[in-house]
Protein backbone atom coordinates (compact mmCIF):
# COMPACT_ATOMS: atom_id res chain seq x y z
CA UNK A 1 0.00 0.00 0.00
CA UNK A 2 1.57 3.79 -1.15
CA UNK A 3 1.35 6.24 1.43
CA UNK A 4 1.04 9.72 0.91
CA UNK A 5 4.16 10.21 2.34
CA UNK A 6 5.56 7.99 -0.18
CA UNK A 7 3.27 9.79 -3.09
CA UNK A 8 4.70 13.02 -2.16
CA UNK A 9 8.07 11.92 -1.93
CA UNK A 10 8.83 10.27 -5.70
CA UNK A 11 6.21 13.02 -6.59
CA UNK A 12 9.60 15.60 -5.58
CA UNK A 13 11.91 12.84 -6.68
CA UNK A 14 10.93 13.01 -10.22
CA UNK A 15 9.98 17.17 -10.20
CA UNK A 16 13.35 18.59 -8.22
CA UNK A 17 15.40 18.56 -11.67
CA UNK A 18 12.91 20.63 -13.45
CA UNK A 19 11.88 23.20 -10.43
CA UNK A 20 15.83 23.39 -10.41
CA UNK A 21 15.50 24.90 -13.68
CA UNK A 22 13.01 26.53 -13.00
CA UNK A 23 14.77 28.53 -9.92
CA UNK A 24 17.89 28.79 -12.19
CA UNK A 25 15.85 31.09 -14.28
CA UNK A 26 14.42 32.75 -11.52
CA UNK A 27 17.79 33.53 -10.82
CA UNK A 28 18.60 34.88 -14.02
CA UNK A 29 15.99 37.56 -14.31
CA UNK A 30 16.49 38.81 -10.81
CA UNK A 31 17.43 42.85 -10.92
CA UNK A 32 21.13 41.79 -9.14
CA UNK A 33 22.15 45.43 -10.04
CA UNK A 34 25.90 45.14 -10.77
CA UNK A 35 27.69 47.50 -12.69
CA UNK A 36 27.16 46.92 -16.51
CA UNK A 37 26.41 42.53 -15.35
CA UNK A 38 23.24 42.70 -16.20
CA UNK A 39 24.48 43.17 -20.30
CA UNK A 40 26.28 39.77 -20.06
CA UNK A 41 24.59 37.98 -17.05
CA UNK A 42 24.55 34.37 -18.08
CA UNK A 43 21.67 31.63 -18.90
CA UNK A 44 22.50 29.91 -16.07
CA UNK A 45 19.53 27.55 -17.05
CA UNK A 46 21.58 25.85 -19.66
CA UNK A 47 23.78 24.55 -17.43
CA UNK A 48 21.13 22.03 -15.05
CA UNK A 49 19.49 21.02 -18.53
CA UNK A 50 22.75 19.87 -20.28
CA UNK A 51 23.72 18.11 -16.59
CA UNK A 52 20.15 16.40 -16.43
CA UNK A 53 20.49 15.16 -20.07
CA UNK A 54 24.10 13.53 -19.06
CA UNK A 55 23.71 12.49 -15.78
CA UNK A 56 19.87 12.07 -14.72
CA UNK A 57 17.69 11.73 -18.01
CA UNK A 58 15.28 9.27 -16.44
CA UNK A 59 14.07 12.46 -14.25
CA UNK A 60 14.24 15.36 -16.76
CA UNK A 61 13.25 14.61 -20.30
CA UNK A 62 12.93 16.46 -23.77
CA UNK A 63 9.43 17.53 -22.99
CA UNK A 64 10.56 19.42 -19.67
CA UNK A 65 13.47 20.50 -21.35
CA UNK A 66 11.25 22.17 -24.01
CA UNK A 67 8.70 23.53 -21.19
CA UNK A 68 11.53 25.37 -19.57
CA UNK A 69 12.72 26.97 -22.50
CA UNK A 70 9.10 27.96 -23.19
CA UNK A 71 9.13 29.85 -20.12
CA UNK A 72 12.53 31.18 -20.38
CA UNK A 73 10.98 32.71 -23.21
CA UNK A 74 8.36 34.56 -20.96
CA UNK A 75 10.51 35.57 -18.63
CA UNK A 76 13.10 37.02 -20.69
CA UNK A 77 11.00 38.34 -23.23
CA UNK A 78 12.85 36.42 -26.10
CA UNK A 79 10.28 35.81 -28.65
CA UNK A 80 8.28 32.82 -28.04
CA UNK A 81 9.72 29.38 -29.28
CA UNK A 82 13.43 30.26 -29.11
CA UNK A 83 14.73 29.25 -26.15
CA UNK A 84 12.37 26.45 -26.47
CA UNK A 85 14.13 25.03 -29.39
CA UNK A 86 17.76 25.77 -27.80
CA UNK A 87 17.07 23.87 -24.85
CA UNK A 88 15.36 20.82 -26.51
CA UNK A 89 18.52 20.70 -29.18
CA UNK A 90 21.06 21.13 -26.50
CA UNK A 91 18.99 18.25 -24.22
CA UNK A 92 18.72 16.02 -27.11
CA UNK A 93 22.57 16.31 -28.62
CA UNK A 94 23.80 15.75 -25.44
CA UNK A 95 21.61 12.88 -24.43
CA UNK A 96 22.36 11.28 -28.04
CA UNK A 97 26.50 11.80 -26.42
CA UNK A 98 25.66 11.00 -22.84
CA UNK A 99 28.34 7.80 -23.04
CA UNK A 100 31.19 9.92 -24.16
CA UNK A 101 30.63 12.32 -21.03
CA UNK A 102 29.25 10.28 -18.26
CA UNK A 103 31.08 8.54 -15.77
CA UNK A 104 34.27 10.29 -16.84
CA UNK A 105 36.52 13.21 -15.16
CA UNK A 106 34.55 16.11 -14.20
CA UNK A 107 36.62 18.45 -16.74
CA UNK A 108 35.12 16.55 -19.20
CA UNK A 109 31.76 17.17 -18.68
CA UNK A 110 33.23 20.82 -18.17
CA UNK A 111 34.49 20.90 -21.50
CA UNK A 112 31.47 19.19 -23.15
CA UNK A 113 29.33 22.19 -21.35
CA UNK A 114 31.60 25.18 -22.80
CA UNK A 115 31.61 23.95 -26.15
CA UNK A 116 27.67 22.65 -26.34
CA UNK A 117 26.77 25.91 -23.63
CA UNK A 118 28.64 28.30 -26.08
CA UNK A 119 27.46 26.51 -29.60
CA UNK A 120 24.15 27.00 -27.43
CA UNK A 121 24.42 30.59 -27.05
CA UNK A 122 25.36 31.31 -30.71
CA UNK A 123 22.77 29.76 -32.54
CA UNK A 124 20.41 31.45 -30.42
CA UNK A 125 22.37 34.86 -31.33
CA UNK A 126 21.43 33.88 -34.86
CA UNK A 127 17.80 33.47 -34.74
CA UNK A 128 17.53 36.52 -32.62
CA UNK A 129 19.09 38.58 -34.86
CA UNK A 130 17.07 37.18 -37.76
CA UNK A 131 13.96 37.56 -36.03
CA UNK A 132 14.52 41.78 -35.63
CA UNK A 133 16.87 42.30 -38.82
CA UNK A 134 19.63 43.43 -36.70
CA UNK A 135 22.87 41.04 -35.84
CA UNK A 136 23.34 42.13 -32.23
CA UNK A 137 26.29 42.87 -30.68
CA UNK A 138 28.57 39.00 -30.52
CA UNK A 139 31.15 40.15 -28.24
CA UNK A 140 28.59 40.08 -25.13
CA UNK A 141 27.53 36.70 -26.68
CA UNK A 142 30.96 35.59 -26.17
CA UNK A 143 31.28 37.49 -22.72
CA UNK A 144 28.36 36.11 -21.71
CA UNK A 145 28.91 32.51 -22.70
CA UNK A 146 32.86 32.77 -20.62
CA UNK A 147 30.26 33.48 -17.33
CA UNK A 148 28.53 30.81 -17.79
CA UNK A 149 31.09 27.91 -18.07
CA UNK A 150 33.12 30.22 -15.45
CA UNK A 151 29.78 29.51 -13.23
CA UNK A 152 29.41 25.58 -14.13
CA UNK A 153 31.22 24.07 -11.30
CA UNK A 154 28.86 25.86 -9.12
CA UNK A 155 25.66 24.67 -10.72
CA UNK A 156 26.76 21.67 -11.25
CA UNK A 157 27.74 21.08 -7.74
CA UNK A 158 24.01 22.27 -6.88
CA UNK A 159 22.82 19.43 -9.36
CA UNK A 160 24.87 17.04 -7.91
CA UNK A 161 23.98 17.68 -4.07
CA UNK A 162 20.36 17.15 -5.48
CA UNK A 163 20.84 13.45 -6.99
CA UNK A 164 22.61 12.86 -3.27
CA UNK A 165 19.89 14.21 -1.57
CA UNK A 166 17.57 11.82 -3.68
CA UNK A 167 19.09 9.09 -4.31
CA UNK A 168 17.67 6.43 -6.78
CA UNK A 169 17.53 3.57 -4.72
CA UNK A 170 15.28 5.16 -2.48
CA UNK A 171 12.43 4.19 -5.15
CA UNK A 172 13.63 1.51 -6.62
CA UNK B 1 -8.04 -7.80 -16.14
CA UNK B 2 -7.26 -8.30 -20.01
CA UNK B 3 -8.74 -4.85 -20.91
CA UNK B 4 -6.83 -3.49 -18.43
CA UNK B 5 -3.37 -4.85 -20.02
CA UNK B 6 -4.56 -3.99 -23.50
CA UNK B 7 -5.18 -0.54 -22.31
CA UNK B 8 -1.47 -0.40 -20.81
CA UNK B 9 0.07 -1.61 -23.89
CA UNK B 10 -1.37 0.59 -25.74
CA UNK B 11 -0.44 3.46 -23.78
CA UNK B 12 3.12 2.04 -23.87
CA UNK B 13 3.13 2.01 -27.77
CA UNK B 14 1.38 5.48 -27.93
CA UNK B 15 4.53 6.79 -25.33
CA UNK B 16 7.00 4.51 -27.58
CA UNK B 17 5.78 6.56 -30.58
CA UNK B 18 5.66 9.84 -29.06
CA UNK B 19 9.34 9.58 -27.67
CA UNK B 20 10.65 8.64 -30.96
CA UNK B 21 8.98 11.35 -32.72
CA UNK B 22 9.27 13.83 -30.00
CA UNK B 23 12.21 15.84 -31.33
CA UNK B 24 10.38 16.64 -34.23
CA UNK B 25 7.18 17.30 -32.88
CA UNK B 26 9.16 19.57 -30.47
CA UNK B 27 10.83 21.63 -32.93
CA UNK B 28 7.66 22.35 -34.94
CA UNK B 29 6.10 23.30 -32.19
CA UNK B 30 8.94 25.88 -31.23
CA UNK B 31 8.95 26.71 -34.66
CA UNK B 32 5.29 27.39 -34.38
CA UNK B 33 5.84 29.46 -31.91
CA UNK B 34 8.33 31.57 -33.62
CA UNK B 35 5.59 32.38 -36.10
CA UNK B 36 3.09 33.17 -33.96
CA UNK B 37 4.73 35.62 -31.75
CA UNK B 38 6.19 37.16 -35.04
CA UNK B 39 2.75 37.74 -36.24
CA UNK B 40 1.70 39.52 -32.99
CA UNK B 41 -1.21 36.81 -32.73
CA UNK B 42 -3.49 36.93 -29.36
CA UNK B 43 -2.78 33.52 -28.48
CA UNK B 44 0.71 34.16 -28.60
CA UNK B 45 0.56 37.83 -26.32
CA UNK B 46 -2.42 35.74 -24.22
CA UNK B 47 0.16 32.61 -23.17
CA UNK B 48 2.77 35.37 -22.09
CA UNK B 49 0.40 37.80 -20.22
CA UNK B 50 -0.98 34.33 -18.17
CA UNK B 51 2.63 33.21 -17.64
CA UNK B 52 3.91 36.18 -16.86
CA UNK B 53 0.84 36.63 -14.29
CA UNK B 54 1.53 33.24 -12.62
CA UNK B 55 5.28 33.84 -12.41
CA UNK B 56 5.18 37.12 -10.60
CA UNK B 57 4.12 36.26 -7.04
CA UNK B 58 7.00 34.07 -7.25
CA UNK B 59 9.78 36.35 -8.39
CA UNK B 60 8.71 38.36 -5.96
CA UNK B 61 9.14 35.70 -3.10
CA UNK B 62 12.63 35.15 -4.83
CA UNK B 63 13.55 38.46 -4.97
CA UNK B 64 13.24 38.81 -1.24
CA UNK B 65 16.75 37.53 0.35
CA UNK B 66 18.78 39.72 -2.91
CA UNK B 67 16.60 42.54 -1.84
CA UNK B 68 17.40 42.14 1.41
CA UNK B 69 21.32 41.68 1.00
CA UNK B 70 21.18 44.77 -1.65
CA UNK B 71 19.20 46.55 1.48
CA UNK B 72 22.36 46.28 3.99
CA UNK B 73 25.21 46.79 1.43
CA UNK B 74 23.83 49.63 0.70
CA UNK B 75 23.35 50.75 4.24
CA UNK B 76 26.71 49.63 4.99
CA UNK B 77 28.18 52.34 1.92
CA UNK B 78 25.78 54.86 3.28
CA UNK B 79 27.45 55.47 6.78
CA UNK B 80 30.63 55.47 5.26
CA UNK B 81 29.78 58.48 3.00
CA UNK B 82 27.12 59.99 5.15
CA UNK B 83 28.91 63.16 6.03
CA UNK B 84 30.02 64.17 2.94
CA UNK B 85 26.34 63.13 1.62
CA UNK B 86 24.92 65.68 4.52
CA UNK B 87 27.32 68.57 3.32
CA UNK B 88 26.41 67.71 -0.11
CA UNK B 89 22.76 68.10 0.28
CA UNK B 90 22.79 71.49 2.41
CA UNK B 91 24.89 72.95 -0.43
CA UNK B 92 22.11 71.64 -2.87
CA UNK B 93 19.21 72.62 -0.77
CA UNK B 94 21.16 76.23 -0.51
CA UNK B 95 20.79 76.56 -3.89
CA UNK B 96 17.59 74.65 -4.64
CA UNK B 97 15.97 77.42 -2.21
CA UNK B 98 16.95 80.02 -4.72
CA UNK B 99 15.47 78.44 -7.48
CA UNK B 100 12.08 77.90 -5.76
CA UNK B 101 11.69 82.09 -5.50
CA UNK B 102 12.68 82.12 -9.14
CA UNK B 103 10.09 79.36 -9.93
CA UNK B 104 7.49 80.89 -8.04
CA UNK B 105 7.55 83.97 -9.29
CA UNK B 106 7.73 82.70 -12.60
CA UNK B 107 4.69 80.39 -12.29
CA UNK B 108 2.98 83.60 -11.75
CA UNK B 109 3.71 85.11 -14.41
CA UNK B 110 2.91 82.15 -16.74
CA UNK B 111 -0.53 81.98 -14.99
CA UNK B 112 -0.83 85.77 -15.75
CA UNK B 113 0.58 85.59 -19.37
CA UNK B 114 -2.24 81.97 -19.98
CA UNK B 115 -4.84 84.15 -19.31
CA UNK B 116 -4.20 86.97 -21.65
CA UNK B 117 -3.32 84.96 -24.04
CA UNK B 118 -6.77 82.18 -23.39
CA UNK B 119 -3.74 79.33 -23.66
CA UNK B 120 -5.62 76.15 -23.61
CA UNK B 121 -3.46 73.75 -21.32
CA UNK B 122 -2.36 70.24 -22.41
CA UNK B 123 -4.46 67.38 -20.69
CA UNK B 124 -2.85 66.29 -17.53
CA UNK B 125 -0.13 63.25 -18.06
CA UNK B 126 -1.03 60.06 -16.43
CA UNK B 127 1.75 58.71 -14.00
CA UNK B 128 2.21 55.16 -12.08
CA UNK B 129 5.34 54.64 -10.00
CA UNK B 130 6.21 50.77 -10.42
CA UNK B 131 8.61 48.42 -8.86
CA UNK B 132 11.08 46.94 -11.05
CA UNK B 133 10.81 43.11 -10.27
CA UNK B 134 12.60 41.06 -13.26
CA UNK B 135 15.55 42.28 -15.10
CA UNK B 136 16.21 39.23 -17.46
CA UNK B 137 19.59 41.16 -18.82
CA UNK B 138 21.79 38.82 -21.27
CA UNK B 139 23.30 39.36 -24.42
CA UNK B 140 19.83 38.69 -26.63
CA UNK B 141 17.05 41.16 -25.23
CA UNK B 142 17.20 44.44 -23.34
CA UNK B 143 13.91 44.27 -21.26
CA UNK B 144 12.17 44.19 -17.50
CA UNK B 145 9.08 43.18 -15.73
CA UNK B 146 7.37 46.00 -13.73
CA UNK B 147 4.95 45.35 -11.41
CA UNK B 148 2.09 47.56 -12.64
CA UNK B 149 -0.47 46.02 -15.46
CA UNK B 150 -3.84 47.13 -16.70
CA UNK B 151 -5.58 46.97 -13.32
CA UNK B 152 -3.20 50.33 -12.13
CA UNK B 153 -4.08 51.80 -15.41
CA UNK B 154 -1.18 50.41 -17.77
CA UNK B 155 -1.51 50.35 -21.27
CA UNK B 156 0.42 49.34 -24.42
CA UNK B 157 2.82 51.80 -25.55
CA UNK B 158 3.35 53.99 -22.41
CA UNK B 159 6.19 55.73 -21.82
CA UNK B 160 8.52 54.56 -19.15
CA UNK B 161 11.08 57.29 -17.39
CA UNK B 162 13.54 56.23 -14.81
CA UNK B 163 14.75 59.00 -12.60
CA UNK B 164 17.05 61.13 -14.98
CA UNK B 165 15.70 60.27 -18.87
CA UNK B 166 13.78 58.20 -21.14
CA UNK B 167 13.94 54.05 -20.04
CA UNK B 168 11.78 52.73 -22.73
CA UNK B 169 7.72 51.53 -23.29
CA UNK B 170 5.42 48.93 -22.61
CA UNK B 171 5.38 46.15 -24.50
CA UNK B 172 3.22 43.84 -23.00
CA UNK B 173 0.78 44.56 -20.77
CA UNK B 174 -0.62 41.81 -17.55
CA UNK B 175 -3.17 42.62 -15.04
CA UNK B 176 -0.93 42.64 -12.81
CA UNK B 177 2.49 43.22 -14.41
CA UNK B 178 4.10 45.10 -17.53
CA UNK B 179 7.19 44.15 -19.58
CA UNK B 180 9.09 47.50 -20.76
CA UNK B 181 10.91 47.25 -23.89
CA UNK B 182 13.83 48.97 -23.13
CA UNK B 183 15.75 51.93 -25.16
CA UNK B 184 19.24 50.13 -25.60
CA UNK B 185 17.31 46.55 -26.87
CA UNK B 186 17.70 45.65 -30.53
CA UNK B 187 13.66 45.93 -31.28
CA UNK B 188 14.31 49.42 -30.40
CA UNK B 189 13.77 52.13 -32.93
CA UNK B 190 13.17 56.29 -31.72
CA UNK B 191 12.79 59.11 -33.56
CA UNK B 192 15.07 61.95 -32.23
CA UNK B 193 16.21 65.52 -32.55
CA UNK B 194 20.68 66.37 -32.10
CA UNK B 195 20.62 69.01 -29.80
CA UNK B 196 21.45 72.15 -30.53
CA UNK B 197 20.83 71.68 -34.22
CA UNK B 198 17.56 69.55 -34.41
CA UNK B 199 19.09 67.13 -36.76
CA UNK B 200 16.66 64.29 -36.99
CA UNK B 201 18.00 60.82 -36.74
CA UNK B 202 17.14 56.93 -35.23
CA UNK B 203 18.10 56.08 -32.12
CA UNK B 204 18.49 52.46 -32.31
CA UNK B 205 19.38 49.86 -29.84
CA UNK B 206 21.91 47.13 -30.16
CA UNK B 207 21.27 45.13 -26.88
CA UNK B 208 24.86 47.29 -25.04
CA UNK B 209 24.88 49.74 -22.72
CA UNK B 210 25.16 52.50 -25.59
CA UNK B 211 22.84 52.66 -28.33
CA UNK B 212 23.67 54.18 -31.68
CA UNK B 213 22.29 57.00 -33.89
CA UNK B 214 21.91 55.94 -37.74
CA UNK B 215 19.88 57.67 -40.51
CA UNK B 216 21.54 61.14 -40.00
CA UNK B 217 21.49 63.64 -42.53
CA UNK B 218 24.31 63.50 -44.70
CA UNK B 219 26.20 66.86 -44.01
CA UNK B 220 25.03 67.00 -40.38
CA UNK B 221 27.80 67.64 -38.13
CA UNK B 222 27.68 65.97 -34.78
CA UNK B 223 29.52 66.26 -31.74
CA UNK B 224 30.19 64.11 -28.15
CA UNK B 225 28.19 65.88 -25.24
CA UNK B 226 25.25 66.98 -27.91
CA UNK B 227 22.22 66.47 -26.18
CA UNK B 228 19.46 63.76 -27.18
CA UNK B 229 15.80 63.95 -27.35
CA UNK B 230 12.63 62.25 -28.87
CA UNK B 231 10.85 64.35 -31.60
CA UNK B 232 8.09 63.21 -31.37
CA UNK B 233 7.44 61.84 -34.56
CA UNK B 234 5.33 58.73 -35.19
CA UNK B 235 3.69 59.70 -32.24
CA UNK B 236 4.68 57.09 -30.02
CA UNK B 237 6.92 59.36 -27.58
CA UNK B 238 6.04 63.09 -26.63
CA UNK B 239 8.39 65.36 -28.33
CA UNK B 240 11.31 66.33 -25.77
CA UNK B 241 11.74 63.93 -23.84
CA UNK B 242 15.72 63.49 -22.80
CA UNK B 243 17.29 60.30 -23.28
CA UNK B 244 20.70 61.10 -23.23
CA UNK B 245 24.12 62.90 -25.19
CA UNK B 246 26.63 61.53 -27.67
CA UNK B 247 29.86 59.85 -26.65
CA UNK B 248 31.76 59.22 -28.79
CA UNK B 249 31.92 59.16 -32.89
CA UNK B 250 34.19 57.13 -34.51
CA UNK B 251 34.38 55.10 -38.32
CA UNK B 252 30.91 56.68 -38.75
CA UNK B 253 29.28 55.05 -35.42
CA UNK B 254 27.46 57.46 -33.18
CA UNK B 255 27.27 55.92 -29.45
CA UNK B 256 24.76 57.53 -26.85
CA UNK B 257 25.26 57.29 -23.31
CA UNK B 258 21.36 57.37 -22.00
CA UNK B 259 20.46 59.29 -19.02
CA UNK B 260 19.18 56.36 -17.38
CA UNK B 261 21.78 53.76 -15.49
CA UNK B 262 20.43 50.20 -15.98
CA UNK B 263 21.84 48.91 -13.15
CA UNK B 264 19.97 51.66 -11.04
CA UNK B 265 16.67 50.78 -12.46
CA UNK B 266 14.92 49.92 -9.11
CA UNK B 267 11.61 52.21 -9.35
CA UNK B 268 10.32 53.79 -12.44
CA UNK B 269 7.35 55.86 -14.24
CA UNK B 270 4.93 54.43 -16.25
CA UNK B 271 3.41 57.49 -17.66
CA UNK B 272 0.37 58.27 -20.40
CA UNK B 273 0.60 60.90 -22.53
CA UNK B 274 -2.54 60.21 -24.28
CA UNK B 275 -0.80 59.86 -27.72
CA UNK B 276 -2.13 58.33 -30.61
CA UNK B 277 0.85 56.97 -32.60
CA UNK B 278 1.73 54.24 -34.52
CA UNK B 279 0.93 51.36 -32.04
CA UNK B 280 -2.64 52.60 -31.56
CA UNK B 281 -3.15 52.50 -35.02
CA UNK B 282 -1.78 48.88 -35.24
CA UNK B 283 -4.25 47.96 -32.61
CA UNK B 284 -6.85 49.36 -34.42
CA UNK B 285 -5.77 47.41 -37.71
CA UNK B 286 -5.88 44.64 -35.51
Amino acid sequence: MTTLYEIIKKFLYITAPFFMVVFLEMITVIPIRLPSFSMVSPPLALIPIYYWAVHNPWRFGIFSAFSCGFLMDVLTMNPLGINALIFTLLYYTVNQLRRFIAGKPFYVSWLGFSLFGTISLIIKWFLISLFSHNFGNFSIVLISAIFMIILYPLCALLCYSLIKISPEEDFE
Amino acid sequence: MQQVNRVKSHLYHVKSFVQRFALILLIILSFGFMLLGKADNVIASSAQKILTAVMIPILQVVTVPVNAIKSYAGDVQELATLKEYNKNLLEQNQELQKYKKQAKKLLIENEKLAKLLNYKKPPMVKSIAAKVVADPGGAFAQSILVLAGSDDGVSKGDVVMGNEGLAGRVALVGTKASQVLLITDVNSRIPVFIEPNRYRAILIGDNTKKPQIIALPEKAEVNPGDKIVTSGDAGVFPAGIEIGIIESKKDGIIKVKTLVDRDRLDIVNVIDFGLKGILENLKCEQ
